[in-house]
């Protein structure tokens, strides 16, 4: 190994740097810092953390259906849920980032559980999975936050690379992130889950014992060299956090499409419906979908709820309803609604001349601004042009 | 058939070589076959096999990894096409990865053997194989599909490197099932190229012995020297080599062109791009189809320009480039088959389309660099069966001139050794750390052909590092980092340079190559494209280039310092010494040279003030002890030096001696009998103009004993610095590297080899690829051959063409060189030294 050291010694490449100073603290043992053990026959490998935290979980229990809908998954058999949130040594996703520590959290009868599932060392992972699979088998629909791109493909990579059985392989998938995304993305600056723990009062993080997210894979690192566990305790709390955080978000999520309608005088209810009414619209619930964005239009005139209503009554063939709305976007500056009205005066109402005045005003909405302002010009003086010719023949 | 011969001036034709017509040679289609993969040949028009198909079929159908050697257009991708369709259709669900080293190759060969699958599936619709390219180009969601479904899989090292073995678990079917690994064009995988290949396929095989598989490799190359030690040392595995070619050939007639001399004084040859304008535009008055190769864009861009001039229709040229997409490849293809494109001209045989069909006629401007390449490029000559000729314009630059003189090197034996060294610490030290990521590595586990033992010092190293954690005699990686991301394939790593043109980074050098080949000022080649530096990022590491239409490159100028680490070996072969070691050179890139394209001569010289950079790799040196300079410094040759100092001379030598008050400048002896000497501290001869060497600040009055001794040191200087120019042109034809690959340097007083005045070459990658073990061996060979360039050349006192410029500084006359080569192979005769 000297010899080694010595070649690299004359040239050593910036990455391989002597490793970090053994920290200086002295070392506790993980039993005295979280509250938990290991199971008969892993001392010494896998050590599980339980919580019990007393919740009103009557919001959320059952859960708007909409959500399951959404999902993709049957409603028939209510669905048994299970939380999950891993921290792993890495965000590559390759074959050489480990999931350390899992925690996973389920609703029981006015508590909601969480156990972390945490590896004292990456040779004992495949306990920790066998363990893990053992744990779920009651469960069928697994609630994660970017767990589709992340925890939950890491955890199937995982099982695969120990020739293991994956028990969630045929799971109904609960994916917070992107749920959240569609309906507060119109008006939250950011979808983390910090940012809407903050947005939606969740949860209270206390900051001396959360750690950023993107410390921990040292955490471990430390651990594994040094034996090094007093801040393992923090990494336990940002991930017991971080499950706890999700049935509230999954709870707020099935109040806010329970009542959309909600808006309270002094604003601390974050909702958007016009998000909600389109969200309802995909899941083919079209009435409850108009019932919202007509809600909405009795106290506000936003673009985005007048357009996609109109465009839900174009869809059912109620073209006298859209047409207002058009009305009301093509004062407001809409292109679209311009040249809907455009094109239903041509070919609905025959009245030329009022086609090409919409035509006219579409024109004046045109902004450079919009990368598609060449395509949209030819499109315009196209329709302009067809009409022109349409009316000399007349 | 028309032929390009009867325009050319047979005076300028140095060799022409034959290769006669050529009958296919043919075997039965082998009974094992599945009768689907019969029809499907049966269907294409095929009845029989080439003799090369059916042996590479054989030999893969019995279990073994086969290479076939074989020329351009022989049918080899047959010879991997049927058997993985065949155990394919067999064994349903057995998948294959084809690894190809360009684009436009993966494209064509993707597209054949997508028409195969139909063909098949059209036969046996239980067949449902699918093929698919995975490279940096592929969507993301066309990524998935292919992992999910893809048997046949096209890629390329660096993304099997970097998006496919980091990520196995994605692909755990396909290696459960991989039964084929297709390598093409293995003779590209050579230097550190190679020597990084080799540790991919071992990341590969160990992941696949994870998977239960051990794949069989079918590969191709060009031929080579060491054909099969080197497939064996690349792909760490036994291999069959077919090399009989079966397939038919219409006669080709190979010509050497050297351009005329013009000034036979300074030796100035006429211009070689100029005399291959003319030969095309004779081409394509007489309807004869070319294709023109070159070796950089800016030469395609102006024979274009030049040739446009006098045509009427531009259309009838057409220029080629890397990066066509496919469909503008396959419309050049057409237009030529059509007939309406009569030239194309192009820089790379490989990036051509297999489609492309042949001509009727290749120009090479100027030798290749290689022998591979030169027959890859001449390979594109001949039409089904129909007559070709190939006609090689060499330049006056002195490997050129070399290969017009050897031509048994093109047409007999090829001399080109294909060399790597897989075991290289620095690529050692980043595969495993990329083996480490995807598989733990356990206590006693080895890597490829290096030894448990020696992987162990690897592993324990990183673990030092705080890369790797040891537990339960596993080894496993605890970093966030993903290591395949900072590690090139085309870099030893060691604290690399970007380069960017733009936005985009064309490419990566470590950091000894960046202040010898991208120092600011700079004007570098890459991909045949032609670029200036405009700046050098010392902190970030980042050097920015700029497209250039210049008519010059550079040569870095540089002082080196040299220090033994370990000596491998050392042999005396009198009368010199030779030796072989792991080195550190201490670099300091300190001016240019700026050289005129083709003709090679020196325009002028710069200089910049850079950081010196260190270096450790292996380098091999030989010296000259102090009989033998005592011996050479009475020859002849090493003393019938005259120059003429001019009319004037006498006056200013008693100037001199004046100033000096007659007595030496030196030891301080005063005049005695005779008078003293008056010597030139830059040597006469490195002057053009006979003034400038002949100022005063020039001119130093010596006494006897100290003039022959500084006369001494400039022969010695001048002899030793005209080898280096002689074995840096040389070496790298039968090292098959680039010049700047292998680095020469002299040394009047080398503390490697005792103080004895000695010339010094060494690897430019860190840690060495095995250019100077090879270089070590065949050391009497190549002086050998450099006597034989500078007996033979036609330049009165020496010219780029044998020992360089005569006005570089230090750079010696013809004929002090030629006195010490023949010194030394008079030697070797009399001892029976084996130097031929």
């Amino acid at each position: 190994m000297s010899k080694l050291t010595e070649l690299f010694g004359h040239t050593m490449p910036d990455s391989l740097k002597p490793a970090q100073q053994k920290p200086k603290v002295p070392n506790q043992p993980i039993h005295e810092l979280v509250n938990g053990n290991y199971p008969p026959g892993l001392e010494g490998k896998v050590f599980v953390s339980p919580t019990t935290e007393p919740i009103d979980l009557t919001a959320c229990n059952p859960m708007h259906p909409l959500i399951l809908k959404w999902a993709g998954i049957p409603n028939e058999t209510a669905p048994n849920l299970l939380f999950l949130d891993t921290e792993t040594t890495g965000l590559s996703g390759g074959t050489g980032t480990l999931p350390f520590m899992i925690g996973i959290g389920w609703m029981e009868q006015g508590n909601f559980q969480t156990r972390q599932y945490f590896m004292t060392d990456p040779a004992y992972e495949v306990e920790l999975l066998k363990l893990l699979r053992s744990d779920v088998s009651a469960f069928d629909t697994v609630v994660t936050f970017n767990g589709k791109s992340f925890d939950m493909n890491l955890l199937d990579r995982r099982f695969i690379f120990h020739g293991i059985e994956n028990p969630f392989h045929a799971w109904g998938h609960i994916d917070l992130l992107h749920l959240s995304r569609r309906l507060w993305k119109r008006i939250l600056p950011g979808c983390s889950l910090q940012q809407l723990e903050v947005s939606l009062q969740l949860v209270r993080r206390e900051g001396i014992v959360d750690i950023p997210g993107s410390m921990i894979p040292q955490v471990y690192f430390n651990y594994l060299r040094y034996g090094q566990a007093n801040e393992l305790k923090n990494v336990f709390y940002h991930n017991r956090i971080d499950v706890q955080s999700m049935i509230r978000l999954l709870e707020k999520i099935s109040i806010t499409l329970q009542y959309p309608h909600f808006e309270s005088e002094s604003g601390d209810q974050v909702i958007d419906p016009v998000a909600i009414a389109r969200l309802f619209d995909d899941m083919g619930e079209v009435q409850r979908s108009i019932e919202i964005y007509e809600y909405k239009l009795s106290t506000s005139d936003d673009i985005d709820c007048v357009m996609n209503l109109s465009f839900l009554f174009k869809r059912m063939g109620e073209l006298e309803k859209a047409k207002p709305l058009w009305e009301i976007g093509a004062e407001r500056g809409n292109m679209i609604a311009c040249i809907e009205l455009a094109k239903r005066a041509e070919h609905c109402e025959k009245d030329l001349a009022d086609a090409l005045r919409w035509t006219e005003k579409a024109f004046s909405t045109l902004d450079d601004s919009n990368p598609l302002a060449m395509t949209l010009f030819d499109e315009l003086t196209h329709r302009r042009n067809r009409l022109l010719s349409k009316m000399e023949k007349k | 058939m028309t032929t390009i011969l009867k325009h050319l001036d047979a005076k300028n034709i140095v060799h022409t070589h034959r290769f006669a017509a050529r009958n296919a040679k043919w075997n039965d289609i082998p009974k094992s076959l599945s009768p689907e993969v019969v029809d499907m040949l049966h269907r294409q028009g095929i009845e029989k096999l080439y003799t090369h198909q059916a042996q590479a079929l054989d030999a893969v159908i019995s279990g073994k990894n086969v290479v076939v050697t074989t020329g351009v257009a022989s049918g080899k991708s047959l010879c991997y096409q049927i058997p993985i369709l065949n155990t394919a259709v067999t064994y349903p669900g057995t998948t294959s990865l084809l690894l190809f080293p360009t684009k436009a190759l993966a494209q064509d060969q993707f597209t054949s053997l997508s028409s195969e699958i139909t063909a098949l599936s059209s036969i046996d619709p239980q067949f449902s194989a699918r093929a698919g390219i995975y490279d940096g180009d592929t969507s993301k969601d066309r990524r998935q599909e292919i992992r999910r479904s893809a048997q046949f899989v096209f890629t390329n090292p660096d993304m099997l490197h970097l998006g496919i073995l980091p990520h196995h678990t994605n692909w755990a079917d396909f290696f459960k099932n991989l039964t084929y690994v297709v390598v093409d064009e293995l003779h590209v995988y050579r230097g550190i190229f190679g020597s990084h290949f080799t540790n991919v396929i071992r990341r590969l095989k160990r992941i696949a012995a994870k998977y239960g598989s051990r794949p069989q490799f079918i590969c191709t190359s060009a031929t080579l020297a060491n054909a099969d030690e080197f497939v064996s040392r690349l792909m760490e595995d036994q291999f069959t080599h077919v090399s009989n070619d079966g397939s038919p050939s219409g006669e080709r007639r190979f010509y050497l062109y050297n351009p005329p001399i013009m000034n036979a004084e300074l030796g100035i040859r006429a211009n070689t791009m100029a005399e291959a304008e003319t030969m095309t535009q004779t081409a394509i008055d007489s309807d004869i189809q070319t294709l023109v190769f070159t070796q950089s864009r800016r030469s395609v861009e102006l024979i274009l320009k030049n040739l446009h001039r006098f045509l009427a229709d531009r259309r009838v040229v057409q220029g080629y480039r890397s990066g066509y997409l496919p469909h503008e490849r396959r419309e050049i293809e057409n237009r030529l088959r059509s007939g309406d494109i009569k030239s194309v001209i192009a820089t790379n045989a490989l990036e051509l389309g297999i489609d492309i069909g042949g001509l009727d006629l290749v120009i090479m401007v100027g030798y290749p660099g290689s022998i591979a390449s030169t027959h890859q490029q001449a390979g594109r000559a001949g039409r089904k069966g129909r007559a070709s000729e190939v006609i090689l314009v060499a330049t006056p630059g002195l490997l050129d001139q070399y290969i017009l003189q050897h031509p048994d090197y093109l047409f007999g034996n090829s001399p080109e050794a294909a060399l790597i060294n897989p075991d290289n610490p620095f690529l050692l030290l980043n595969h495993i750390q990329c083996a480490a990521f995807e598989i733990p590595f356990e206590k006693y586990d080895g890597f490829g052909r290096v030894p448990s033992e020696e992987v162990a010092e690897y592993l324990d190293f990183l673990k030092d590092r705080g890369k790797l954690h040891e537990s339960n005699e596993k080894y496993f990686w605890i970093s966030d980092e993903y290591p395949s991301d900072s590690i090139s394939l085309r870099t030893a790593g060691t604290n690399q340079f970007i380069l960017r043109h733009g936005e985009v980074t064309i490419g990566i050098v470590d950091e000894d190559s960046a202040y010898w080949l991208v120092h600011p000022e700079a004007v570098y080649l890459h991909n045949a494209e032609s670029y200036f530096v405009k700046t050098m990022d010392h902190e970030n590491r980042i050097v920015t280039l700029q497209k250039t239409e210049l008519g010059y490159y550079t040569q870095s100028i540089r002082e080196s310092e040299f220090e033994l680490l370990e000596l491998f070996d050392s042999e005396h072969i009198s009368p010199l010494q030779r030796y072989l070691g792991e080195i550190k050179v201490l670099n300091q890139t300190v001016g240019y040279k700026k050289i005129r394209w083709v003709t090679h001569e020196i325009l002028g010289y710069g200089e910049v003030d850079l950081p010196p950079t260190t270096l450790v790799t292996h380098g091999i040196w030989f010296s000259f002890p102090e009989e033998t300079i005592n011996a050479l410094l009475k020859l002849d040759a090493w003393n019938n030096v005259t120059n003429d100092y001019g009319e004037d001379w006498p006056t200013i030598r008693n100037q001199v001696r004046e100033r000096d008050g007659f007595s030496c400048n030196h030891c301080g002896i005063p005049e005695g009998k005779s008078a003293h000497h008056v010597h030139h501290k830059i040597p006469f001869k490195s002057f053009t103009d006979r003034e400038e060497a002949n100022q005063l600040d020039n001119l130093v009055t010596l006494c006897h004993s100290c003039h022959a001794n500084a006369e001494q040191q400039v022969r010695i200087q001048s002899g030793l610095a005209g080898l280096s120019y002689l074995l840096r042109n040389l070496a790298p034809l039968f090292l098959m590297c680039d010049q700047s690959d292998i680095r020469v340097n002299v040394d009047p007083t080398c503390k490697m080899a005792d103080g004895a005045p000695s010339v010094i070459l060494y690897d430019s990658v860190p840690g060495g690829v095995g250019l100077s073990e090879k270089t070590y061996e065949i050391l009497p060979k190549l002086l050998t051959e450099s006597l034989d360039v500078v007996g033979k050349c036609a330049c009165d006192t020496g010219c780029p063409a044998c020992v360089g410029p005569v006005a570089e500084n230090g750079e010696g006359s013809k004929s002090i060189v030629k006195g010490m080569l023949n010194f030394i192979i008079e030697d070797w005769k009399a001892t029976e030294i084996p130097h031929v």
